[in-house]
């Protein structure tokens, strides 16, 4: 058994007098794909803002790498090799897919107000690496023919992997996809599944946030599923599937019956 | 983006720079020259405010203070002795901290919420220049010495040409050159998501108040040099009519490139001087507001035909002559 790469304790994020998300814990396995499941207003995206910095959580504690992560700012966070993308959230729209990718080159460059403005060589010579890196990574996803497209002007599956390509640049040790697929065409679905594979065959742990229950039952090794901000199931796809909480969060119950 | 699309501004800079070089030489015109002296001040200013605007996104409404600011404590240390170059480069460093005192509460704000607490600081900025003795209060402050280091002096419209032009392209340089690398990528990423950016391991906050503090220093310094070309600072130059002058000057040049503002300042300033020039022999009773509504009108006809501004005319102007000499060629 590796030491999990992230390790939720108890997290608990209330907005005012709405709990969001209550004492939920779990921990992700290096290498492996985990998904996380739940009705609208279960609380996943809060979760995920949680873990990356966005909300701090109101009690529990987040570990990154053995490292106690909670409550830092999203950038620093970013910098320890988590990364993510956004269900709504679009790319930068006004900066073309190129650069898009390589403001995913952050964390991986240096240069700063100084060097730019004086076009320091160093500053010249790292920023022709950077473009190189954001290039093969846009190649990565097969997006290389759309380098100087704006986002805002490609279909939204294309978006979709835009906004995986900017966060390659960070090199990532995890991955946090929120609705990666949501309203994609089923033929631009199994793109980002063949994209999941391929990351995680480079070593890259991935967490999923997703709707579409055939896409997470194809892809997870392990599902865990939310239901008003708690968490009522944790286990193979299969266990999950078969869960009677899970089967009435997403079914209701059956009151004519 | 080819080389051949790289090339082609550059060569129409280079003939923008050439033409700017010899300027003084094919018009020896006090006057023409007095007012492309101000065209460079001012535009260092716009290109400030069109960098926050249109690349950061921050609607931030205080670059007159530090314009006033850069040119009132020039004056008053060179009138206290202090060397004018010193004086210049002291006031372009309180700029940069009086900008990061400011900068640091009001860029947390978004939206209204900034624009409002940047122009109280604007009004605020301008009440202290009017009222404080040291700044001479309304009077303001005279017979500032010449700008000189050493035995070098600055004198004379053509001379003070040289030095605000270079500064000014000094400025665009460095604007430039910081959009189109790293820390503009973060700063313009920022602008379109912050959460996204952040996300990216972007610390929004400190390049956004970086920018801040960039753009103002070069206003302080841009007040340096145009205090000792008016050798007076008075407080109405550092108010919000220079400040919608200059809002203006943005809109009017448009977004798409650094260098829009600069092209915007060039045409208002001397659409300015022309309408004075002559529509006092016209409508010599109301010169004053009718250039006001002019102005108005000029506005509202861009916005309607180029919201993009010039930048977006001329943009669209060579689309229009490369159809046309393509069909040359095929014809």
């Amino acid at each position: 058994m590796h030491n999990p790469i992230l390790e939720v304790q108890d997290v608990s994020k209330s907005f005012g007098g709405v709990q969001a998300v209550q004492d939920v814990s779990f921990s992700l396995v290096p290498g492996s794909i985990t998904s996380m499941i739940g009705p609208n207003g279960a609380g996943k995206s809060t979760l995920v803002n949680c873990l990356a910095g966005l909300y701090a959580p109101t009690r529990g504690r987040v570990f990154f790498e053995g490292n106690e992560v909670t409550g830092s700012p999203a950038h620093k966070i970013a910098r320890y090799g988590m990364a993510r993308t956004f269900q709504l959230e679009e790319p930068f729209p006004y900066l073309t897919v190129l650069q898009n990718a390589m403001v995913g080159c952050h964390t991986k460059s240096k240069a700063g107000m100084f060097a730019s403005s004086l076009k320091l060589p160093w500053m010249t010579r790292e920023e022709r690496r950077i473009a190189d890196q954001a290039m093969a990574n846009l190649a990565v996803l097969g997006l290389a023919q759309h380098a100087y497209d704006l986002p805002l002007n490609l279909p939204l599956g294309e978006r979709k992997l835009v906004g995986i390509a900017r966060t390659l640049g960070m090199q990532p040790k995890l991955l946090i996809l929120d609705e990666p697929v949501g309203g994609l065409a089923t033929h631009e679905a199994h793109k980002v599944v063949e994209v999941i594979r391929a990351l995680v065959s480079q070593g890259l742990t991935i967490f999923i946030i997703e709707h579409n229950m055939p896409f997470v039952m194809s892809v997870s090794q392990r599902v865990i599923a939310l239901e008003q901000g708690r968490k009522i199931a944790d286990g193979t796809p299969e266990e999950v599937q078969k869960n009677e909480d899970v089967i009435l969060a997403y079914l209701g119950k059956d009151e004519d019956a | 983006m080819n080389s051949r699309q790289k090339m082609k501004p550059h060569i129409g800079m280079l003939i923008i720079a050439a033409l700017l070089l010899v300027l003084p030489l094919i018009v020896p015109n006090a006057y023409v020259i007095s007012i492309m002296v101000l065209v460079a001040i001012f535009g260092v200013l716009a290109l400030g405010i069109g960098v926050l605007f249109v690349y950061a996104g921050l609607f931030t409404l205080v670059q007159p203070v530090f314009l006033g600011l850069g040119a009132y404590t020039a004056a008053i240390l060179s009138l206290r002795g202090v060397p004018p170059v010193i004086s210049i480069l002291a006031g372009g460093f309180l700029v940069a901290i009086v900008a990061l005192m400011i900068g640091a509460p009001v860029l947390r704000l978004r939206g209204f919420a900034l624009i409002l607490s940047s122009f109280a600081i604007l009004l605020a900025a301008n009440i202290a220049f009017t009222q404080l003795e040291i700044t001479g209060a309304a009077n303001g402050l005279q017979n500032i010495p010449l700008l000189s280091l050493g035995s070098l002096t600055v004198k004379g419209d053509v001379q003070y040409y040289y030095l605000s032009w270079a500064f000014c392209v000094a400025c665009l340089l460095i604007c430039t050159n910081i959009i189109n690398s790293r820390p503009g990528r973060a700063i313009q990423a920022a602008r379109d998501s912050e959460m996204g950016a952040a996300s990216l391991g972007v610390n929004v906050a400190i390049y956004q108040l970086e920018i801040f503090v960039i753009t103002s220093v070069m206003a302080g310094f841009a007040g340096g040099i145009y205090c000792f070309y008016l050798r007076v600072v008075s407080p109405a130059l550092y108010s919000y009519d220079l400040l919608i002058s200059l809002v203006l000057m943005t809109i009017v040049g448009g977004i798409g490139r650094v260098w829009a503002p600069l092209l915007g300042c060039f045409v208002i300033m001397w659409l300015d001087e022309l309408m004075k020039a002559y529509l006092g022999k016209i409508l010599p009773v109301m010169t004053g507001n009718v250039t006001n509504i002019l102005f108005g009108i000029i506005i509202i006809v861009l916005m309607i035909f180029a919201p993009q501004g010039l930048v977006g005319l001329l943009d669209e102007a060579k689309r229009y002559f490369r159809s046309v000499f393509r069909s040359g060629e095929s014809a």
